[in-house]
């Protein structure tokens, strides 16, 4: 499934990623841990494309990000931080657009967004503006643009930030579903607790570099241990 | 008040601090100890060398004082002229989101206004001062001459503060009938000077002239106030530190438009509809659009640069000059527009969703056939203008137009295989036969035969779209 390998990123003449190799097997969730300033975000970039990395390959279902970028993207989708949708589309017309990009047939893309909308309780502003909405709702927006195409992986960076408790619970019902349905994720996230709940498998970064990495169930008894 | 110049001096002190810190950081790019001290030196030999030489310059000098008094009411007017075309661009007085926050903390937008006004005066004060002693000390200008330009300049300047924020807040056809009102009263001023055979000291009439207007705009001047607009422009101003930027490439960042708020309330209830479905290039046109129009201005100097180019080169005479002309206008069009193709990828939401390059080259060829039109339009005015009409002259447009597209075509493949694979280069075929266009399209209105080579272009072309198309999706 994914593979990044030998991942090396600098920023001027700061080393950010040093190194960096792991893989994530198919319908499998990865929590990606480490303080601030770790590089979790970094990864996260570079797989999308936003960071140049010095050296290393990621590659996606056999597809090169360097060799074919376009095909590479078509298999991922991707949940921000920050919400960062456009000040000019409507909450629907963000939905189109990605219905769009991702080539969903309209049945298929009318039946999911009905469904999603209604699921997190947005059915009523899918013609607002963004500028119109609250921070949680516009996250809940960008949620279910990632979540409306069945991609072979999902990269979440904090994917509980700014939602509701009820809308955090079925997100995160949502995607222990896609792993079950055969969907990879690569997630970070400060909660630790949800992590645990979510994830099968951690990798701990610590200052650019795989500090550690293992089963979920290895981290929590190693934290457990850390307290005694 | 006092409260409010306490906060507002808080303000402007932790900017300094902030601005010190970057142009710290800038510096540190540009310069080291050696070559500060270098440019230091050189500085102040420049002065003396500047002063010798002005020196050994006196009669000339003297020569220009003499005759430079008779321009003194149209410099004057002059100053008055560009406070007008400056109330299009900048309020003169700095509101920015700091202060404009302010106001909802116990300190009235009167006062912070009044600040601001005197900010504006104090630094304009200094700034003439200053220069009016840099003059003192190194011209041979008569120092009362130089005092008594000083002293109208400043007075001008003083008086235009006002009636620039005044109309800045004027918008649309108001402001059009104002620009051309004040252009009149201008004309009649610099006539009446003229007519009557007025002398250099009856300035004074303009300056009571702008201290009226100052008097009659001072109980208006918070009244249908554009805030979003005042800020934004403050805002820039402040923060458009030209060093810095260029130190940290913040140049190339694009601007981010903050209206948005206010432009969605008077958005139509039919642009928030859903696109339909069968037409999936239409919302791309529409995020083109946008793309373009936050750029608009680079559309709008290449088309001005493209009629200015090629009248003046028709102008010089001879066809090959011409061809040149059109060359180069279709060069600067098709890098320009390849070039937006690029910025709609940079976009955050836009670079993480995967590019449905059919559809995304659609809506682009929809947006840039318009502007083709325009540009080959200008181009075609130009040529049939200064040419006998003739239907060779039709073809050899003909002819430049489909080689538009070609070029432009050929340049948007390109764009579409880098942004795929990270080490693309383009192939030898393709760039040899762009050559070729462009030197046939400068020949083809000395030497009509030379547009036979579309032939090639169009097998070439067909071929290509054909036998070899371009699979990404």
């Amino acid at each position: 499934m994914l593979e990044v390998k030998q991942l090396k990123v600098e920023i001027g003449k700061e080393m950010i990623l040093e190194d960096v190799g792991f893989s994530v097997e198919k319908g499998s969730i990865v929590g990606l841990i480490g303080h601030n300033g770790a590089g979790k975000s970094t990864v996260m970039k570079t797989i999308m494309g936003w960071q140049d990395k010095k050296e290393g390959t990621i590659i996606l279902n056999q597809v090169d990000q360097d060799q074919s970028f376009i095909t590479f993207k078509k298999q991922l989708a991707y949940i921000p931080e920050e919400p960062f949708l456009l000040p000019e589309l409507t909450t629907m017309q963000h939905f189109q657009l990605y219905g769009q990009s991702y080539q969903l047939d309209e049945k298929t893309f009318t039946r999911r967004a009905q469904q999603l909308s209604a699921q997190f309780e947005i059915a009523d502003k899918l013609n607002e503006y963004p500028e119109s909405l609250s921070k949680g709702m516009r996250q809940k927006v960008q949620t279910i643009c990632a979540l409306l195409p069945d991609v072979p992986l999902l990269l979440i960076d904090e994917p509980f930030m700014g939602l509701d408790i009820h809308a955090a619970h079925d997100l995160q019902e949502m995607l222990k579903k896609k792993a079950e349905n055969g969907t990879s994720i690569l997630l970070t996230s400060h909660q630790l607790e949800r992590m645990e709940e979510l994830a099968d498998t951690y990798i701990m970064l610590h200052q650019g570099r795989v500090a550690e990495h293992g089963l979920m169930e290895d981290f929590h008894s190693l934290s457990r241990r850390g307290k005694e | 008040m006092k409260a409010t110049v306490q906060m507002m001096r808080f303000l402007k002190k932790s900017r300094r601090r902030k601005k010190q810190k970057l142009y710290k950081l800038a510096f540190g790019v540009a310069f080291d100890w050696t070559t500060t001290i270098y440019t230091g030196l050189f500085a102040i030999m420049f002065l003396f060398i500047a002063y010798d030489t002005f020196k050994s310059m006196e009669a000339v000098f003297m020569n220009y004082q003499a005759n430079i008094e008779l321009f003194f009411p149209l410099i004057v007017l002059g100053l008055i002229f560009s406070a007008v075309v400056l109330s299009f661009h900048h309020p003169s007085l700095l509101i920015t989101s700091a202060e404009w926050k302010l106001t909802s903390l116990p300190f009235s937008i009167k006062n912070i206004w009044l600040y601001a006004l005197w900010t504006v005066i104090r630094k304009r004060f200094v700034a003439l001062t200053l220069m009016l002693l840099l003059l003192v000390l190194i011209t041979p200008f008569s120092t009362l001459v130089l005092v008594k330009w000083y002293a109208a300049i400043l007075i001008v300047l003083l008086l235009t503060v006002i009636p620039q924020w005044y109309f800045f807040q004027i918008e649309g056809f108001k402001k059009i009938g104002l620009y051309l009102l004040a252009v009149l009263v201008i004309g009649v001023i610099r006539l009446t000077f003229v007519l009557l055979e007025l002398n250099a000291e009856s300035v004074w009439m303009l300056i009571i002239f702008l201290f009226a207007l100052n008097v009659w705009i001072w109980p208006r001047r918070l009244t249908k106030v554009n805030w979003m607009k005042v800020i934004e422009k403050s805002d820039d101003k402040e923060w458009n530190m030209f060093f810095v930027k260029q130190m940290s490439r913040m140049d190339q960042v694009k601007q981010q438009r903050r209206n948005y708020f206010l432009k969605t309330l008077f958005t139509s209830k039919k642009a928030k509809l859903p696109f339909p479905n069968q037409q999936p290039a239409k919302l791309m046109r529409k995020l083109w659009r946008r793309s373009i129009n936050q750029e608009i201005s680079i559309i709008y100097t290449m088309l001005f640069s493209i009629l200015i180019m090629m009248i003046l080169l028709s102008l010089r005479g001879g066809p090959l000059l011409q061809g040149i002309a059109i060359i180069l206008s279709l060069f600067i069009f098709v890098k320009v527009i390849a070039s937006f193709f690029n910025a709609i990828f940079k976009d955050k939401l836009l670079h993480s969703i995967p590019w449905n390059i059919a559809v995304i080259t659609t809506a682009f060829w929809q947006i840039s056939s318009l502007l083709s039109i325009l540009v080959m339009v200008i181009v075609s005015v130009v040529v049939l203008l200064m040419n006998t009409w003739s239907w060779w002259l039709i073809a050899q447009l003909l002819y430049a137009f489909i080689a538009l597209f070609f070029l432009l075509d050929c340049e948007i493949e390109r764009k579409v295989k880098a942004l795929n694979k990270k080490w693309y280069s383009p192939s030898f075929v393709d760039q040899v036969l762009e050559i070729f266009t462009y030197v046939t399209i400068a020949f083809s209105v000395l030497y009509p035969v030379t547009i036979s080579y579309l032939l090639i272009i169009l097998v070439y072309w067909i071929v290509k779209k054909h036998y070899f198309p371009l699979k990404i999706d």
